[in-house]
């Protein structure tokens, strides 16, 4: 009678315990359904490139004094540079200037090395072409300045996951002052500062 | 009676000017107009729709680029938007997004790639490897300079690695690409024989990595000198035989 009476608990136990995991399961699952989805929606919705992005190269014409240190540092030789020499100003003058960003592998040491800092690095990615001879840009196309993603009317900019608060993940629906986590640079730089400094 | 084509059309003789010819011998030009840009377009863009919309790419990836493709799969680049499905097998897909460093000996698996999928198919080559040959393009023995060299490529997408939202943005402008492609022009762009192919040269030789190289004597036994010199008794084996010359 009590081994009958013990197979019926046990029984009852079992289906209690089977019912708590599912709803445990299914808790988890209903929770996900009340969440945004993470998705970054491309073309409607960019992320701001970080502020040490290394997208297209935006190059300066007026400044550039043909020194070729952008060539010598360059990995593979890539830049362009066509100059003449004045005879009457003793100078070189630019002609021409270009990159193949087929190339290109966006290491920056151009940019770091330049001496009159004609080359910088701008925020663009979006280089697909349809022909390859398209991705080598000159001067001029060099001396365009892409859309600032901020700025674009048709898209909403979205911050990286670096530059969210602590603990959010979700870049959508943020307020628009909210702070990133951790410290500036500048507030480090203000902590560290001694008091004689200029 | 057949009327000269020409003289019917240049007012001169039979007819009058302004009066057309009721059923000229030449090709009717406004039906074939009509029918060229109303009926066939709108099955053009139905059929361009469908296929557009639901490219599978293939999971090739050789280098550092797939990380970056591999992004897309998950959530937060989610390209499944797109209608893209990675596949894993060529036979299943129509998109090849060349990920990565394509050397001499990937190449022959590229191209078997390429061709085992079906028509119509569409390549985007991805990062400056890809394209060029990149930062392996001036010195490398092995890279291949671009993979237009071995496949025929529709978009390039620079960058080393490109972002996953550059990968997006060249889904996007193959999907303008193939948007206006029309049915009629399918017998040019048919693959018929593309590739440059003929059997390797190559002799084969038995190998030279044997292993008997490490069995010979002078392995097995430090030289003779140094054990001298070092004052170490000699093994047995070492000791020169009667008749032995020492060198």
């Amino acid at each position: 009678m009590l081994g009958f009476l013990k197979q019926i608990g046990d029984y009852a136990k079992d289906s209690f315990q089977a019912a708590k995991y599912i709803g445990q399961g299914l808790s988890v699952t209903f929770e996900h359904m009340g969440r945004r989805p993470v998705t970054v929606q491309y073309p409607y919705e960019k992320l701001i490139p970080s502020e040490r992005f290394r997208g297209r190269i935006h190059f300066e014409f007026d400044k550039c004094i043909a020194c070729e240190v952008c060539v010598r540092v360059c990995p593979i030789n890539l830049p362009v540079v066509d100059w003449d020499f004045d005879k009457a100003t003793k100078k070189k003058t630019l002609k021409h200037y270009s990159i193949d960003f087929g190339v290109c592998i966006f290491c920056g040491n151009c940019v770091e090395y330049c001496p009159t800092n004609c080359l910088s690095m701008t925020e663009e990615y979006e280089l697909a072409a349809y022909d390859r001879h398209e991705l080598n840009y000159d001067n001029v196309a060099l001396g365009r300045l892409p859309y600032k993603v901020t700025q674009d009317a048709m898209v909403t900019p979205l911050r990286e996951l670096a530059y969210l608060p602590k603990g959010v993940m979700d870049p959508h629906d943020l307020p628009a002052n909210t702070r990133r986590a951790g410290k500036l640079p500048q507030e480090i730089l203000e902590e560290t500062a001694t008091p004689g400094d200029p | 009676m057949v009327l000269n084509f020409d003289s019917a059309h240049s007012g001169g003789g039979l007819l009058a000017s302004g009066e057309a010819l009721a059923n000229p011998i030449s090709q009717p030009t406004v039906t074939h107009d009509l029918s060229e840009n109303v009926i066939l377009t709108t099955v053009d863009d139905l059929y361009n729709w469908c296929r557009l919309s639901s490219l599978f790419p293939l999971l090739y990836g050789t280098a550092c680029c797939f990380i970056e493709f591999a992004a897309l799969i998950g959530s937060r680049f989610d390209f499944d938007r797109f209608g893209l499905l990675p596949r894993a097998s060529p036979r299943q897909a129509d998109l090849l997004i060349t990920a990565g460093t394509v050397t001499m000996k990937m190449a022959p698996a590229l191209v078997r790639l390429y061709e085992q999928m079906p028509d119509p198919k569409y390549v985007i080559a991805m990062g400056a490897c890809t394209i060029t040959g990149g930062m392996f393009s001036s010195d490398s023995p092995s890279a291949v300079r671009g993979v237009d060299k071995l496949i025929p490529v529709d978009v390039y997408i620079p960058g080393c690695p490109p972002r996953p939202e550059a990968i997006v943005d060249a889904i996007v402008k193959l999907r303008k690409k193939i948007a206006t492609e029309s049915m009629q022009d399918r017998a040019y762009t048919m693959q018929t024989h593309r590739f440059y192919e003929r059997a390797h040269g190559f002799k084969p030789v038995p190998p030279i990595l044997t292993g008997q190289y490490l069995q010979t004597g002078g392995h097995s036994k430090p030289p003779r000198e140094l054990m001298e010199a070092l004052g170490v008794p000699l093994i047995e084996t070492l000791e020169t035989a009667p008749g032995e010359e020492i060198v």
